[in-house]
């Protein structure tokens, strides 16, 4: 008896059904049917746990605009758009978590993005026929600051206004078009509501757009060319038969493999976001009455610090600098890495092959470390809070007086006169009283019993540097 | 005189073919993705009769299909005639895209652009003129597209009665990244405005004396009518 074929399932219909009407085995087979090493570095993975994190900021972007009002209508205290802000994080049911998965993933998605470049860069991966790909990554890298930038200004509270009050005047140093592209950003001369209306439509309609755009583009090109990784492990494959039997299929084992890694992005977020709310501080204030100290976000702090750096070192060449700071650092730092591919003409991709470009990256990333890192100190005071019992004029009061006071109160013509640059100088002034915090000028000049308060316009030393240097004072204010 | 070969046409000078013939197969050779030599060019037109239009002789010739058929026009890149129409139609369309795209360009930017000119924010009262003390820059609000801008309203005169030119009305953002300006009088003993982001200071005129500040702080108008001091927009 002839044995029959099982009738096709319903599956297998469906399957056979959408063959022949798409082709869609084709476009599968382009995309997954290849192999790859059984072994990749996790490093490798940077680029797709970005677009996951995308994923994650359009879907929890469109929760968030079901709730948010682009609005600056006066609503009790606040803005529409502040008080909307207010509502997602305490009274919609999970509002909380929702913000807070949008807002720690635009902090990752600054950080991965940044990461990813950094590895391309490290293995070379730009170099030909590759050198597109790079490019559509470096401008979705300024897509992805750009949606920072939009972004930040949403929920309009202090630090909202005020760090979009400072970005939006940057492009006020462009030769010739300045005012007109401050114009263009703002809506107007000031922030405003159109400033708010505009930010919105572009974070959510014209970004959504051009990043998807430009992904596109990037990941068709990545397919093109195939992974760096997989076409290697293809070439040595071909002439080595034992490494050739430890590659693996690309589907499904490196699909599982990045499913890992959603995973573990996923409930990092998550984790971020039930540790640390996202915050919201006071609403923006145009007139600033608590004269809040504007900073910026923290991805901005090094070219902030910078900026800072140059004011002190430069004074007099200060309103000349400041423009190169703002315009001129990014201006360069964008078109070197778009011609990353055309300035690195090594014919090898291996790091080693490289060392000039190499070398020069790890300074690069580790003055923007360094300078990320101090940048953090000047935007929260750049003091200890720490409370010294028995302060050493050197050791702890120095640093504070140097990182606080020196701005004004040193070089050849002091502020008021008073030289704080060494004990010598400063102990001339009689500005302490030695035993006696209270009757000390420097005391109730950095608490505000005798205004001005200093700093002069803020912001103030915290309370733990305050009392560290009226111990010092009750200790007789030694220079030790 | 020599008589064209391609076309027929009477011309002096150099070859076998007249130069408007040799622009245009030049021309064919451009436009054709994996062009013959400009030569062979030359000598297969010398040789064979043109390709294109065929003479009512040749005409015949292709009914009774003993002649190599003649492409569509506009069909055959080796069509001299034919590229000359495709190139039209490039033009075309790249034209209608290119003014279509720039237009919708300058509609949406000229849409974008805001009206910041000093007339676009009306005259607003500040209070009366007593409120503003000789030699004390006193911050006022007003509202510039529905946010308050902090101004500080300065009396130059020394008294309750400042001519005009004595009455400045200047922004409190500072001009070197807008950030929000404060009197503190006193310091170097006339008092300054001074920025708590990097430092600029102003003297109480709003010239810029110290920090990286490209230029003097921003005016508004001031006028003062019936003893109240009315600012306006931004004037220099």
């Amino acid at each position: 008896m002839r044995s029959r074929a099982a009738p096709p399932t319903a599956r297998q219909r469906l399957v056979a059904f959408l063959e022949e009407r798409t082709s869609f085995s084709v476009i599968f087979r382009a995309l997954f049917m290849h192999q790859v090493p059984g072994f990749v570095n996790p490093l490798d993975y940077l680029g797709e746990a970005t677009a996951f994190v995308f994923i994650n900021q359009a879907v929890t972007g469109i929760l968030l605009a079901m709730f948010y009002n682009a609005s600056t209508t006066p609503v009790g205290h606040a803005t529409a758009a502040y008080q909307s802000i207010q509502t997602i994080m305490t009274q919609v049911p999970l509002g909380w978590v929702l913000r807070g998965l949008h807002y720690w993933g635009a902090n990752a998605m600054v950080v991965l993005v940044f990461a990813h470049m950094l590895r391309v860069f490290y293995v070379g991966a730009y170099k030909k026929p590759r050198e597109l790909t790079w490019m559509f990554g470096v401008m979705l890298l300024g897509v992805v600051i750009l949606f920072a930038f939009t972004g930040y200004l949403l929920p309009w509270d202090q630090q909202a206004y005020w760090a979009t009050m400072v970005g939006t005047d940057m492009p006020s140093y462009v030769p010739f078009i300045g005012n007109w592209l401050l114009e263009l950003a703002r809506g107007g001369a000031w922030l405003s509501g159109a400033t708010l209306t505009r930010f919105y439509a572009i974070h959510m309609l014209v970004l959504p757009l051009l990043l998807v755009g430009l992904l596109s583009v990037h990941l068709a090109l990545v397919f093109r060319h195939g992974q760096s990784i997989a076409v290697e492990a293809e070439e040595r494959g071909r002439r080595d038969e034992r490494y050739r039997r430890t590659l693996v299929d690309f589907w499904p084992n490196t699909i599982a493999q990045m499913s890992v890694v959603v995973l573990v992005v996923a409930l990092g977020l998550l984790l971020l976001t039930l540790l640390f709310k996202a915050p919201l501080l006071a609403p923006a204030d145009p007139l600033n009455r608590a004269h809040y100290q504007p900073i910026p976000a923290w991805y901005f702090y090094s070219i902030y610090y910078v900026l800072d750096a140059v004011g002190r070192l430069f004074p007099m060449q200060a309103p000349i600098l400041s423009p190169l700071v703002v315009i001129g650092l990014p201006l360069v730092g964008g078109i070197a890495l778009l011609a990353m591919p055309w300035i690195d003409r090594s014919p090898s991709p291996e790091p080693a092959a490289r060392p000039l470009f190499i070398s020069g990256a790890l300074v690069g990333v580790a003055a923007l470390l360094v300078f990320t890192y101090l940048g953090n100190g000047l935007a929260t005071g750049g003091v200890s809070n720490t409370v010294v019992a028995r302060p050493s004029f050197a050791a702890d009061i120095q640093p504070i007086l140097s990182a606080k006071c020196y701005i004004c109160h040193s070089g050849s013509s002091p502020s008021g006169g008073l030289d704080l640059t060494s004990y010598a100088s400063a102990a001339k002034l009689h500005i302490w009283v030695p035993g006696n915090p209270q009757q000390s000028l420097l005391y109730e000049k950095i608490t505000g019993a005798v205004p001005p308060r200093m700093p002069l316009g803020g912001p103030y030393l915290p309370p733990g540097a305050i009392q560290t240097i009226a111990n010092w004072i009750k200790e007789g204010a030694p220079n030790n | 005189m020599k008589t064209c070969t391609r076309c027929g046409a009477a011309f002096d000078g150099e070859g076998e073919i007249c130069p408007h013939c040799r622009r245009e197969l030049d021309e064919v050779a451009r436009w054709t993705p994996h062009p013959p030599a400009a030569d062979a060019l030359v000598s297969a037109a010398g040789a064979a009769p043109p390709p294109t239009r065929p003479a009512p002789a040749q005409a015949e010739a292709d009914r009774q299909g003993e002649a190599p058929p003649v492409s569509e026009p506009g069909g055959d890149d080796d069509d001299p005639e034919g590229v000359s129409r495709r190139r039209f139609l490039t033009n075309t369309a790249l034209t209608v895209g290119g003014v279509v795209g720039v237009g919708y360009l300058a509609l949406g930017l000229r849409y974008l652009f805001p009206n910041v000119s000093a007339a676009a924010t009306p005259l607003q009262d500040v209070g009366p003129v007593s409120a503003f003390p000789p030699m004390s820059p006193t911050l006022a609000t007003i509202v510039q597209d529905g946010v308050q801008d902090g101004v500080y309203v300065v009396n130059l005169s020394n008294g309750s009665n400042p001519a005009p030119g004595q009455l400045l009305a200047l922004d409190f953002h500072c001009t070197h990244l807008n950030c929000p300006v404060t009197w503190y009088p006193g310091v170097a003993g006339v008092g300054r405005y001074i920025c708590p982001c990097h430092g600029s200071q102003f003297t109480i005129q709003g010239a810029h004396v110290a920090g990286p500040a490209p230029r003097p702080m921003f005016r508004h108008q001031v006028v003062i009518r019936n003893g109240r001091v009315l600012v306006g927009g931004i004037i220099s």
